[in-house]
């Protein structure tokens, strides 16, 4: 099916980076190197001979590997000491990413990735690091019109008559998420099951002018390169609400440290200095908590900066069946999601962004590695935003979510503020029997407790659990709560299980197997008929031989 | 924070333990599913016993070398008649152990069972929490049948059913070996026909 192309190397300016590259590896040595000669002619020779020689590895490296697309593969050729082809079915890759870290881009050169849903680390992955950027968007077309061709090829029809999710004619362009999420055109979806409840302001139901803002929503693969959002600067502010990168600069004075305590050594600088001077740090406790404060000061700053480099014009586009998000200021990233490989999406909001009314999305993508980076639809947006531009994208749910039982109340307070009861009963046990010193962790467990009524009531006011005819819906967690929104042919499985206690309460988690995500989403705590007629409503065919006689909830 | 997206149901407001108010009859009630067709193989039960026995052993073991640390060492930290009692330590564990290692094994043959119908495998295993695992055949990737040291002593077999997910992949032990090989084999060609890829 494929031209056959001739081997193809990399482009020869990724021979500038290599050194530059390496040298943070090779600075160490080096610098070994020139204090053991004491700074003689000679050690500057050999600091030479190790620096030229990595460029003549690097040479070689560059000379000796080559990339073919040989039928329907891919084949790698490396062929430094021994040869080794590592070929990659052209029909197993799932998504090309191509980045530019801040020299290639100097260069005009990019690294490809090639991810092909393995799971299995880097290994199984190709990476084409210094391709030229019209190469990595060859090549990019290249492999996902395979990957495309394919879609077409695989009719599938799911056995669940979802008729709704693949029956999109012209396979090529299946986009199976879209059907379900086109509220102005009353998918099967809407008609099926109408929304329950009231949709509140912010409810996932589509707020009016969800399906009016975008009239090409239907058939997006006619006009290629949609945006669905491209996230304005402002909103980088609100970055730090997800609490990212805000111990940014903790982690920096802890590396300084480590890097003085390393270094110290290296460059002669007398351990005890390093530990007198520390010494002399805690004598004056005023300068330190100065440092402290400044360190706190510096946290929303700088984790705004961090933010925004690696934020830097989130795009998130659709691109002949494949979901684009682009992001960062210095390493410009791109990763493609095939559409039809996309299951759902997952929420997530954290407390302080919950107050601001922002929120987070990632995609949940089958065969995706490393999807807690790669998976992102959306960084800190308003709420309303991501839901409408998610929902676009990756499907929504129309109908709001179920509350569970009182008795999963009791059992979330229960967990927030017992262990830290226990641990402050066997502080005072302590402070009885021992010395006062445990008064204070008995206070700081005590205040632990106390903080754990609100935490609980918030943890039980997350739950929940939703069904729309086509989506289902999870959602738990306080401090970072997160809402999973999954297509009903993604489940590939139910565990419903029952500790002692949640049998004594009348609870049971139900979770619902994905091949897609984290593989599974839990309905925490649900009523023990209504977590059955969970499963029965999702998929009626499965369960209903072994529901017993009496009315489902 | 709000709860707008909240539908009230599921008798939120109910109160009082077991859900007396609300919804009637939560608490005799259980899980609304039916036990699944076959028990596993009697002979489960010698397994469950002999690999809690084994742990038992251990600990027990353990408990002894421990007992005997701490008897030895006699820290000033603790109360005078922690050291003078610890030998009785390895005998009160054992003993526990032991009667819990019969009453899990007896209670996890209660429990375990498992079947298949023409499109679903149904299992429900564990003691003092349980689980109930719904596998659809056409979702069903890999049917392995495994056996441990255990397991081969006493001629069973554990038939391990994977999917995409772990959240839907069952593990149903101690099968007689015969009915795990005919299972293992059946689920296998029953997958075939129904393979549907839409994971």
């Amino acid at each position: 099916m494929a031209p056959a192309t001739p081997p193809l190397r990399l482009s020869p300016k990724v021979l500038l980076t290599y050194p530059l590259r390496m040298l943070p590896s090779l600075l160490l040595p080096l610098a070994g190197v020139l204090f053991i000669g004491g700074f003689s002619p000679g050690s500057f020779v050999w600091a030479a001979f190790g620096i030229a020689g990595s460029v003549v590895y690097s040479a070689i490296r560059w000379a000796t590997f080559t990339y073919q697309v040989v039928g329907d593969r891919l084949e790698l050729t490396r062929a430094l000491i021994s040869r080794s082809v590592r070929t990659i079915p052209l029909e197993r890759i799932r998504g090309v990413d191509v980045s530019t870290p801040p020299l290639h881009r100097l260069l005009d050169i990019a690294v490809l990735r090639i991810d092909t849903g393995a799971g299995g680390g880097d290994k199984q992955e190709g990476e084409l690091d210094g391709v030229t950027a019209a190469e990595a968007e060859r090549l990019k077309a290249v492999l996902l019109w395979h990957a495309r061709a394919r879609a077409g090829v695989q009719a599938r029809t799911g056995p669940d008559g979802a008729g709704l999710t693949d029956a999109t004619p012209g396979g090529a362009t299946a986009v199976p998420d879209l059907a379900g999420a086109a509220p102005g055109a009353g998918g099967p979806a809407a008609v099926r099951h109408g929304t329950l409840g009231t949709p509140g302001p912010h409810g996932t139901s589509g707020t009016p002018g969800a399906g009016e803002a975008a009239p090409g929503q239907v058939f997006p693969e006619t006009a290629p390169g949609r945006v669905f959002l491209m996230v304005p600067r402002k909103w980088l502010l609100y970055g730090p609400l997800s609490g990212a990168y805000l111990l940014t600069p903790f982690a920096l004075v802890a590396g300084a440290v480590g890097a003085a305590f390393q270094w110290g050594g290296e460059l002669n600088i007398d351990e005890r200095t390093v530990w007198s001077m520390g010494e002399w740090l805690w004598e004056h406790p005023l300068l330190l908590a100065a440092a402290f404060v400044l360190l706190l000061l510096a946290m929303p700053v700088v984790g705004m900066v961090m933010y925004a480099v690696f934020n830097w014009d989130f795009t998130l586009r659709s691109r002949e069946g494949y979901l684009v998000a682009e992001r960062g200021l210095l390493t410009r990233r791109s990763v493609s999601l095939e559409r039809r490989r996309v299951r759902g999406f997952e929420l997530v909001e954290g407390l302080v962004e919950r107050r601001a009314g922002m929120a987070r999305t990632w995609a949940i993508v089958t065969g995706l590695g490393d999807s807690e980076t790669r998976g992102q639809l959306l960084p800190v947006v308003p709420r309303v935003t991501a839901l409408e531009v998610t929902g676009e994208a990756a499907g929504r749910i129309t109908t709001e979510l179920r509350r569970h039982p009182a008795a999963a109340r009791r059992r979330r307070l229960f967990r927030a503020i017992f262990p830290w009861l226990v641990i402050a009963a066997c502080a005072a046990a302590a402070a009885v029997a021992e010395s006062g010193f445990w008064w204070g962790l008995m206070a700081a467990a005590l205040l632990l407790a106390a903080l754990g009524v609100p935490l609980g009531l918030d943890r039980y006011r997350s739950l929940g659990h939703t069904y729309d005819g086509s989506h289902l819906s999870v959602r738990s967690g306080s401090l970072r709560r997160s809402q999973a929104v999954v297509e009903r042919r993604a489940v590939v499985g139910w565990t419903l299980s029952q500790t002692w206690f949640q049998r004594r309460a009348g609870l049971v988690t139900v979770t619902a197997g994905v091949g897609a995500g984290t593989g599974g989403y839990a309905a925490v705590d649900v009523g023990e008929a209504a977590g059955t007629g969970f499963v029965a409503e999702v998929t009626p065919d499965w369960l209903a031989p072994f529901v017993e006689a009496g009315p489902p909830a | 924070m709000s709860d707008q997206n909240h539908v009230n149901g599921d008798g939120a407001d109910s109160r009082g333990r077991g859900g007396q108010a609300g919804e009637p009859a939560v608490r005799p009630a259980g899980v609304p599913l039916r036990d699944p067709v076959h028990p596993v193989s009697r002979k489960a039960i010698a397994m469950w016993l002999l690999e809690g026995i084994f742990w038992s052993v251990l600990l027990t073991l353990g408990s002894y070398a421990l007992a005997g640390w701490v008897g030895e060492a006699r820290w000033s930290w603790l109360p005078g008649w922690v050291p003078d009692n610890i030998a009785l330590l390895p005998w009160l564990l054992g003993i526990t152990l032991v009667a819990l290692s019969v009453t899990e094994s007896l209670w996890r043959y209660a429990t375990h069972r498992w079947e298949l119908t023409q499109d679903v495998v149904y299992a429900r295993s564990g003691w003092i929490s349980r689980a109930w695992v719904f596998v659809p055949v056409s979702r069903i990737q890999t049917v392995d049948k495994a056996q441990g040291w255990v397991e081969r002593m006493l001629g069973l077999a554990t038939v391990e059913i994977r999917t995409a997910s772990h959240a839907g992949s069952s593990t149903i032990k101690g099968l007689d070996y015969e009915v795990a090989a005919e299972l293992a084999d059946r689920l296998a060609r029953r997958a075939e026909e129904l393979r549907d890829d839409a994971t």
